[in-house]
């Protein structure tokens, strides 16, 4: 190659490279974040005659930057109409910015719609491209899910963005909350979903905050075949549905033992069951499983003294089976849906016998009989032995 | 210069589109891994048996072979049929990858705007390289797309329920994964005929059937693993739901809150596979073309070629997803036991019988 040749590739590429890097900078097909409204959550209620009520949750970046304290940091705006998509459209015409569901982190149903079925409302989610999958469902009780959206979020900017995390920080497995699961489960024939419930009225204005004591509440929805809410589990039986379901992760149990309160934080919380069909008769074993430290110890118990660990271990696991037992009674009598995914099991597991039984799932599931086997070791017993 | 085998391999495996698993899924939701396994049996058979036609003759490609065993007439008669096969595979890839990119990326770009520059960069690696440099763009483009396959499979497990996976067969039973795996195997082996063509341009055209068998393998593995993960991850009942379940899949990785919308990445590696896969079939499109016409024209005919599958795509973006609608009715009903089985048994069969003719 001539030294004429080489001099003129190379001032080839300089120019070649200096001219993509003039139109690669930056963005230039205006989708910025100015022209996209950051929408943080959706609610879902209804309006009459089968149309939606749907309200948005959208962040103001002016206030949530330095110096914007005055403002509050989110908007919400709500519209009606005949599906989701049809409502986002109306939604624009109120809005200076392109809706974008890429941040959509988390709907929220009404309890009213949630009752009524929402089968009708899952299509979207998931078929629209541009909203995030991984978005969690919630049921707001005892009010419009627009009520919920338009509080306060406490140490959060959004009430969105706290419900969220009051879920993950609660041991529940982040990926069951979202709606692809929701959708996922709902399509089971031997399973029934379930949901986190929030509440309205939980933020309170801060000066007054340390005044009346609010009861911490958590609570679950749960849902029948067609997608509505029949009922609702509060306190430990939620905590126990949850781990009896196998949604739970970790957890602080806290029971009574010989007349004094013990706390065990549990992780690797498993749950197995185990089937048996016996010609008509369905015969269920739920087997949990977890490994804890021991947190807080109010009995005389000595802990450094190995039968004493044991006998909390055991007393321990004699009050979780107790319980278990109460709260699937309760389920199988009162709301008469399989959360659980017991036939999701036979199913699993006797696949020939299943086709015969999916068909009338849901007057079989109250008369499937449960055994609990509580199996909880205790890992280590804290930082010291005695009380 | 000369196609080594490694080129030959990875060439081969860029054809897998393997985020499309639909059939697979559909037919066998959560035993779509053993309709996988089954067409993956498929493909490598078949794949077996392309490469030993293509080797029947060292140094002639399709073209040549059909006119020394069959004549002038029918020689041309043949390979006009799987000029069509290839001029479609060109087409509906090209469809494909158009499809991806405006759902993922461009919603609001109008579909011969996105179709372009990639027509372009068609014509232009071959008339400038042709196989050559295809070859040696597939030695990194092959490797990379291999990885952004795997690496998310890793990410995944912690959110696979295997339990996901029950019950194995009774769900499904024989008649369905038979049923399932035609389409399946319609679906998964665009690149099985490349070596009728392209070992004929290969350094040492005996290791072809060694490297197509296992491209083809590695991929058909490959496919059998990304159902059997969407499954895994999204549940056997959403995942045959999906228009794209395993990108699906990857896009439903949250680590840490952290590690979360890998796909982007994906998406620039699919566009990269998807060049090599569609510059290797207008490849082999226009030179058998060129070899029914005149082999003098071989430059006017990749313009030819580009420009027509160009056109199939434009003028078809108004229809959807054509590619299931192909597969059914032209791949499965036509392409599978003519181009694929009958046309190389029956070359197969005259090429032992007329060793002679070959010499």
């Amino acid at each position: 190659m001539s030294k004429f040749k080489r001099v003129r590739s190379q001032l080839s590429a300089a120019i070649m490279i200096a001219v993509l890097m003039g139109i690669t900078t930056g963005c230039w097909d205006m989708v910025e974040p100015n022209e996209r409204s950051i929408w943080v959550g959706s609610g879902v209620d209804s309006a009459a005659g089968r149309k939606i009520d749907l309200s948005v949750q959208i962040a103001v970046p002016r206030a949530l930057g330095e110096g914007g304290g005055q403002q509050k940091p989110y908007l919400v705006k709500s519209t009606v109409g005949r599906n989701l998509e049809d409502c986002f459209q109306r939604l624009q015409a109120q809005l200076s910015r392109q809706i974008f569901l890429g941040h959509r982190h988390a709907v929220f149903v009404g309890q009213k719609t949630a009752e009524t079925g929402m089968r009708r409302l899952m299509d979207e989610f998931g078929r629209n491209p541009r909203s995030n999958i991984r978005a969690k469902l919630f049921l707001v009780k005892g009010a419009t899910a627009k009520a919920f959206l338009a509080e306060s979020g406490g140490i959060e900017y959004f009430s969105t963005e706290k419900a969220i995390r009051q879920t993950r920080f609660n041991g529940i497995n982040d990926k069951m909350t979202t709606m692809i699961f929701f959708k996922e489960v709902l399509q089971r024939d031997g399973m029934r979903p379930l949901m986190q419930v929030v509440e309205t009225g939980t933020e309170k204005d801060p000066k007054s905050e340390a005044e009346g004591s609010e009861p911490s509440h958590r609570e679950i929805a749960l849902f029948n075949n067609s997608a509505a809410a029949v009922g609702y589990l509060q306190e430990e039986e939620a905590i126990a549905a949850l781990w009896a379901a196998g949604y739970l992760e970790d957890q602080m149990v806290t029971e009574t033992v010989y007349g004094q309160e013990v706390t065990i934080d549990l992780h690797h919380m498993k749950r197995t069951l185990k089937s048996k069909i016996e010609g008509e008769n369905v015969e269920l074993k739920l087997i949990l499983r977890a490994q804890g430290i021991v947190d807080e110890n109010d009995t005389d118990l000595n802990l450094f003294i190995y039968s004493d660990m044991k006998k909390v271990e055991q007393a321990f696991n004699q009050k979780i089976e107790q319980q278990m037992n109460t709260m699937i009674k309760m389920v199988q009598q009162k709301y008469k849906t399989d959360i659980f995914g017991f036939g999701e099991d036979i199913h699993r597991r006797h696949p020939k016998q299943w086709s015969q039984m999916k068909g009338n799932w849901d007057e079989r599931f109250p008369k499937v009989k449960v055994t609990v086997i509580s199996n909880i070791v205790i890992r280590h017993i804290g930082e010291r032995g005695p009380k | 210069m000369k196609l080594s085998g490694n080129q030959l391999f990875w060439i081969m495996f860029c054809f897998q589109v393997h985020y499309a698993l639909m059939p697979a899924l559909q037919y066998g939701k959560q035993d779509a891994w053993l309709i996988c396994l089954l067409s993956g049996a498929g493909v490598i058979a078949i794949t077996y048996l392309m490469a030993k036609v293509s080797q029947l003759s060292p140094g002639d490609n399709i073209a040549d072979l059909c006119r020394k065993l069959l004549g002038k007439w029918a020689g041309k008669l043949i390979l006009l049929l799987y000029i069509v096969v290839w001029f479609f595979l060109t087409a509906v890839t090209l469809r494909e990858w158009v499809d991806y990119v405006y759902l993922k990326l461009l919603p609001h770009t109008p579909i011969p705007i996105v179709v372009l520059p990639m027509s372009l960069l068609l014509i232009y690696v071959n008339l400038k390289g042709g196989i050559f440099a295809i070859g040696r763009c597939s030695q990194i483009i092959g490797p990379l797309y291999f990885l952004i396959g795997f690496a998310p499979v890793l990410l995944m497990f912690g959110i696979m329920d295997w339990t996901n996976l029950l019950p194995i067969y009774a769900d499904t039973g024989v008649h369905q994964i038979v049923k399932g795996a035609v389409p399946t195997l319609g679906n998964t082996m665009g690149g099985a005929m490349m070596p009728l063509m392209l070992t004929a341009f290969m350094q040492q055209p005996q290791q072809a059937t060694k490297y197509a068998v296992r491209a083809m393998g590695l991929s058909s593995l490959w496919v059998l693993i990304a159902a059997l993960i969407s499954v895994l991850v999204l549940g056997s009942h959403l995942a045959p739901q999906l228009t794209l379940p395993w990108v699906v899949s990857i896009r439903s990785v949250s680590i840490l809150n952290f590690i979360q919308n890998i796909d982007a990445i994906a998406v620039f590696v699919y566009s990269f596979s998807h060049f090599i896969a569609l510059s290797a079939s207008t490849f082999v499109t226009s030179y058998g073309l060129a070899q029914l016409i005149h082999k003098k024209l071989w430059k006017l005919m990749v313009v030819c070629v580009v420009g027509l599958s160009f056109l199939a795509v434009v003028l078809t973006s108004d229809v959807g997803h054509i590619t299931n609608l192909y597969r059914d009715i032209i791949w499965v009903r036509w392409v599978l036991p003519v181009n694929m089985l009958g046309i190389p048994l029956l070359l197969w069969i005259m090429g032992k019988m007329k060793k002679g003719a070959l010499q």
